[in-house]
């Protein structure tokens, strides 16, 4: 691995910490404790698009494991996992169908929720989250459409870096 | 956008609607689980005070369910509204509790 792809996988680290954290502090958008929008979610589509699949998914696990233990506690990791790896999955086979960034996020964001849901069908042994899925879906859908639309004006203003 | 982009967004809200119209059903009777296991059932129809575990309260009213009390610090729970007629589920995380319609008023009854 060369220097400057590691220094750039760091940075997104650190910058998913933070995205994070500003995510911490906005109010929860629906009333389930877990659910989120993804903002950090912008880091790892970052590195997806620059880097590749598995620089993204170490990203991704970075996020998982730093964003649970500051700023929600290790019982949602699960949650927080399951949306990682499940979003990370879904933009990655988005990129390579070549949907536009916009649909790359999208996927993120609806499969995020997806992950997230199947969580709470697990903590909680009922199928009692599955109700939430109407509206989480397709929140995912606008929540993915903005980290996509952030995500690709940041790639093209960094291209040359 | 690229047509493939549109495609995924007609998906997901389709298959959104077809949850949302499929889940929707009639209900007369509430199920509550503690931790994944059965805790209790109630008709809709008796206005009922439910304490769950000494953590949270249960209020069924008018033939709505709704969680008026939680020991939890983001009562959510509480947050989530009445469910009734059709269908719905109320769930607290920290407190792995969760309130699912039925149909189930019949052999609660008896």
């Amino acid at each position: 691995m060369k220097a400057s792809e590691l220094t750039q996988i760091g940075l997104l680290c650190a910058l998913a910490a933070v995205l994070g954290y500003v995510e911490a502090l906005l109010p929860p958008f629906v009333p389930v404790a877990g659910f989120k929008i993804g903002l950090a979610n912008i880091a790892v589509m970052y590195g997806l698009c620059r880097s590749g699949a598995k620089q993204a998914f170490f990203i991704m696990l970075v996020k998982v494991i730093i964003t649970s233990i500051w700023f929600s506690g290790l019982n949602t990791l699960i949650f927080s996992l399951f949306g990682g790896v499940l979003s990370w999955a879904a933009m990655m086979l988005a990129t390579r169908v070549k949907m536009s960034r916009i649909g790359v996020g999208m996927c993120g964001g609806v499969f995020h929720n997806v992950g997230q849901l199947a969580a709470a069908c697990i903590v909680l042994g009922t199928r009692a989250s599955l109700w939430f899925a109407p509206a989480l879906l397709p929140l995912g859908l606008v929540s993915g459409a903005v980290v996509g639309a952030v995500t690709g004006t940041a790639l093209k203003y960094t291209e040359k870096i | 956008m690229k047509r493939i982009d549109l495609a995924v967004i007609v998906l997901v809200l389709v298959f959104s609607a077809a949850v949302y119209f499929l889940a929707k059903e009639e209900s007369d009777s509430v199920s509550v689980y503690s931790d994944g296991e059965l805790f209790g059932e109630y008709p809709l129809s008796e206005d009922t005070v439910i304490d769950i575990n000494g953590t949270n309260t249960l209020v069924i009213f008018d033939g709505k369910a709704y969680m008026s009390e939680a020991d939890c610090p983001d009562k959510l729970c509480m947050k989530q509204g009445k469910i009734g007629e059709n269908g719905g589920s109320i769930i607290c995380l920290p407190n792995r509790v969760t309130v699912e319609t039925g149909n189930n008023a019949d052999a609660v009854s008896r």
